[in-house]
């Protein structure tokens, strides 16, 4: 290893061993700084092969650090549940982007009022949005607050920012962009008719 | 961008208008207050060439301007303020570049001030050619020198325009659509300077230039050029940088669409309980170990023996221990069954005499306060004693509204004296 972890190695390892992420565009500056000593000189490096030696994966995308560890027990049926659970979300994201015309990606800023305005007039999103009912984090029967409550979901597992909270205004974080990653990783066997460009 | 600034303008414009003999002699201003007295005068005629100062005016279109008052053209030549080439005529370049720079007019690059700078010079060349008399000749290469020398001005303004606002749209466009239009616009500017740049590159290229440069022979020319390049280059180079951002913003779009094409189609699948069957799902899913997939690491470590004994940890114990006896339950067995006979099953009710009101009746009715109670109509049968309790308790209570007087009379047994009412 060349050189020492810096001081802020447990801080860094503190947010991330809670799996959260750190992002380059995140509205708190604690973790924009950790950020960019993250990015300081070869820091990562370094890091990467600390934690490695304490059975932690230092995984690097774009914009954004997280932890993943190899050889866990986790059952297979649990993680496909999670996994479940990151599609409809995003397919529900992607839906409203789809109603206003917009993408929804890293820098989109949203309020759930608004997403709420337009579920009411376009039934795709106002169905996926019931759907979400069945999660028992965002269970109840306003729709309003069931946005209020994914979104701040959201927040807690570090995609999104509460950047406003007097009008309620969240921000796509970079780390948004490991979920898109997720998904488009899995390859759908080609069907004849048509071809994923 | 420090390189326009740092250019040495001034000097290629005196050099550019060096002035004849004749116009030197009637270069003639009395004071600044003469200058722009005579300027505010014909600020008509000054208005109409600026707005036309990329197309030559001919003397005779101007002549018609104002109303064939021909001397008033004449004084203007005489004081240098219009330059008069052959038959064109047009402001002096240095009132030209003050109004430029002062009203940051910058001349927008388009398709057709493309075509026209190209079809401009062209025309000059071959006047330049054909013509034989030189002070006639002379009046094309200067043009021709005009044209050119504008170019780099003119596009490296509008590069630093462009820039800024590509910027600007970058950094402050929160409004996607808005963002994507304004971006477009920008793109085709780019466009439009990209294309002049080509068509510049292009016109050098033709024999026509190569024939002329080589049969002028023009030192000042050669500057002109020289300079036009180096523009170019700081031109192009920024424009590489602004096509780049552009880009950028464009394929991330597509790039979006893509991805939300793709989680349409995964989330189908999986609707259809189709995803593990259809795709590698399950694949990516047991190699994906990131910490979002797995359960909360909660650590429990053992307390250090050494640091326990240590004088920081004493007052640490010493918390924990408070607030370990402060969460102490006192494990408490339950009674058992109250039996029946504890329990009156009888109603109690318990009759409480309002000393207040009796007070307020007694007060109104006057006489013996112990002969008042006792023959007072109470709603619960009461007791000789209780009544003598009563009487006690309402001169007690209320004596400041009492009289007390020094007689006794007598019932039963029981001595008491007479109250009444105060007067």
């Amino acid at each position: 290893m060349i050189g020492t972890p810096p001081i802020q190695t447990s801080e860094i390892f503190d947010r991330l061993s809670k799996g959260q992420f750190i992002s380059e565009d995140s509205g708190s500056d604690e973790v924009k700084d950790l950020f960019n000593i993250i990015e300081l000189e070869n820091n990562y490096e370094v890091l990467r092969d600390y934690f490695q030696r304490i059975g932690f994966i230092f995984e690097k995308g774009t914009g954004y650090y997280y932890f993943s560890r190899k050889e866990t027990n986790q059952i297979i049926e649990d993680k496909v549940k999670r996994a479940y659970k990151w599609i409809d979300i995003l397919d529900f994201f992607n839906t409203y982007a789809k109603a206003i015309d917009e993408p929804f990606t890293q820098g989109t800023i949203f309020s759930p009022s608004r997403i709420f305005e337009k579920s009411k007039v376009n039934s795709a999103l106002q169905e996926k949005l019931e759907a979400l009912k069945n999660y028992q984090e965002f269970a109840t029967e306003k729709p309003l607050e069931r946005i209020q409550k994914l979104s701040r979901y959201m927040v807690k597992e570090t995609f999104f920012d509460l950047t406003n909270e007097y009008s309620d205004e969240f921000k796509v974080l970079a780390s948004y962009r490991y979920l898109q990653k997720l998904v488009v990783s899995i390859v759908i066997e080609e069907d004849d008719d048509e071809t994923f460009e | 961008m420090p390189t326009q600034k740092t250019q040495p303008e001034k000097p290629k414009e005196l050099f550019l208008f060096q002035p004849t003999e004749s116009e030197l002699i009637m270069f003639a201003f009395n004071s600044i207050k003469d200058l722009i007295n005579t300027l505010y005068k014909e600020r008509e005629i000054i208005d109409f060439l600026f707005a036309k100062r990329k197309v030559s005016v001919k003397y005779d279109n101007l002549l018609e301007f104002v109303n064939f008052e021909e001397e008033k053209l004449t004084t203007l030549l005489e004081k240098n303020i219009l330059v008069q080439f052959g038959n064109t005529i047009d402001l002096n370049q240095d009132i030209l570049d003050f109004l430029e720079k002062f009203t940051d007019s910058i001349e927008e690059i388009n398709y057709e001030y493309t075509s026209g700078l190209i079809r401009i010079l062209k025309e000059n060349i071959q006047n330049w050619e054909i013509e034989k008399r030189p002070n006639k000749r002379n009046e094309y290469l200067l043009k021709i020198k005009r044209n050119i020398g504008n170019v780099g001005k003119d596009v490296l303004r509008n590069v630093t325009t462009l820039r800024g606002s590509v910027e600007d749209v970058f950094a402050t466009e929160k409004d996607f659509g808005i963002k994507k239009s304004k971006l477009q616009e920008y793109d085709n500017k780019r466009k439009h300077l990209d294309d002049l740049l080509e068509q510049i590159d292009a016109f050098f290229q033709e024999s026509t230039w190569g024939y002329f440069i080589k049969m002028v022979q023009d030192d000042e020319l050669n500057q002109i050029i020289l300079r036009l390049d180096r523009d170019i280059i700081i031109a192009r180079q920024n424009l590489i940088d602004i096509t780049q951002k552009i880009l950028d913003f464009i394929n991330r779009i597509r790039q979006d669409s893509q991805i939300f094409k793709h989680i349409k189609k995964v989330k189908l699948l999986k609707d259809q309980l189709l995803l593990a069957e259809k795709s590698n799902f399950i694949d990516v899913v047991l190699k994906e170990n990131s910490l979002k997939f797995q359960n909360e690491i909660r650590y429990s470590t053992p307390l250090s023996l050494d640091y326990i004994q240590s004088e920081d940890a004493f007052e640490i114990l010493l918390r924990i221990s408070y607030k370990l006896k402060k969460s102490l339950k006192l494990d408490e067995k339950s009674s058992g069954v109250i039996r029946d006979e504890f329990l009156n099953k009888k109603d109690k009710n318990h009759f409480v005499v309002d000393t207040n009101k009796l007070k307020e009746s007694f007060l109104s009715r006057g006489g013996d306060l112990f002969d008042f109670i006792n023959n007072y109509n109470f709603e619960y049968e009461l007791t000789f004693e209780d009544k003598v309790t009563l009487y006690c308790k309402l001169a007690s209570q209320f004596r400041d509204e009492f009289s007390f007087s020094d007689k006794y009379s007598k019932i039963r047994n029981i001595e008491y004296a007479l109250i009444t009412p105060k007067q």
